[in-house]
């Protein structure tokens, strides 16, 4: 299906691109506090409209923009139980560590599997156009590691089965 | 005496509290007007239609589309007649429909096709189109197009 992964990837680009314009915005709840908008969530006049992309009804991702961060929210293709499963160890490790990852959100929202968390003060540190190009390789690496992750897991349970049954038809 | 008076959201009192109608200005008709103003637009596009006249369809549902909270039936009967549009043009026309559609339906279609991904059934539209006409849209009118569909508070 990479005739629609490529039109996906790039509507997810663009939108990332035009999402990504952030600036410092104080909180205008508590004085002298500066939260990321989109999280909060309680002033209505600085939370955009929040945009899906779908490429079908199992892969989608939700961009919620605000004035000073965005939060972007993966659905990752799963296709049965084994994949549901990987997808879910896998998204937590990453999860556990999401310090390291500086963008990553602890928690996903509901409804998701991995959400991103992006803020003025990264759009600082870090380069926009690198931000959207490291969510658009994970969003296509994700999908390799968990089939590779299956094939491999196939492999090994093949491997045991044959040696543990063999056992019987001797 | 009401014992919760501690749980009172007192910000709604608050004479100055930004409600959600004073962000943009509301759809002048009513209810029933819009759905009479969409029922017509059908009928027209799909005579467009039988004359393989895709752009004037798309300037007919675009134009003056129904938006704001009350007129959710008018809403979704663009919405299929919009979709109904998208999914009998060829994929080679695309680039020229859109050249000649106005920046104000380049915007107005870009909130459909979000509209329409969001959506969680898939009935009669298929990924694969609205992504093509997203890509093909957004290489015409440019990432601004995408920024008025996110801050535009006329959600269609």
């Amino acid at each position: 299906m990479s005739n629609v992964l490529r039109p996906y990837l790039a509507a997810v680009r663009s939108t990332l691109t035009a999402a990504l314009t952030l600036e410092d915005f104080s909180s205008q709840v508590v004085e002298r506090h500066n939260k990321p908008e989109v999280e909060v969530g309680v002033s209505k006049e600085v939370l955009l409209n929040p945009l899906t992309i779908s490429r079908n009804e199992n892969e989608r991702v939700l961009v919620e923009p605000s004035v000073n961060s965005v939060r972007i929210s993966i659905k990752i293709k799963q296709a049965d139980e084994i994949e549901q499963i990987l997808c879910h160890k896998f998204t937590r490790f990453m999860m556990q560590r999401a310090e390291s990852f500086i963008v990553l959100r602890r928690k996903a929202v509901k409804g998701y599997d991995i959400s991103f968390l992006i803020t003025n003060n990264h759009t600082d540190i870090m380069l926009k156009h690198k931000i959207v190009d490291f969510i658009i390789q994970f969003m296509e690496e994700v999908d390799k590691e968990i089939s590779e992750m299956k094939l491999s897991l196939n492999a090994r349970a093949r491997v045991v089965a044959e040696s543990y049954l063999s056992v019987f038809n001797a | 005496m009401d014992v919760n008076f501690r749980k009172i959201d007192i910000d709604q009192y608050d004479e100055d509290a930004l409600l959600d109608t004073e962000l943009y200005e509301s759809d002048p008709r009513d209810p029933a007007q819009a759905l009479n103003d969409t029922k017509q637009n059908a009928a027209a596009v799909r005579s467009s239609l039988s004359r393989n006249d895709y752009v004037g369809a798309l300037t007919l549902v675009l134009e003056n589309a129904p938006y704001g909270p009350n007129v959710e039936e008018a809403k979704n009967l663009n919405l299929q007649t919009l979709v109904s549009i998208l999914n009998s043009t060829k994929a080679t026309d695309i680039p020229g429909i859109v050249k000649a559609l106005s920046t104000d339906a380049q915007d107005t279609l870009m909130k459909y096709l979000y509209k329409g991904m969001a959506l969680p059934g898939w009935g009669d539209v298929s990924g694969s189109v609205l992504l093509g006409w997203h890509e093909k849209l957004t290489e015409v009118a440019g990432t601004g197009c995408i920024v008025r569909a996110m801050t535009d508070r006329r959600l269609v």
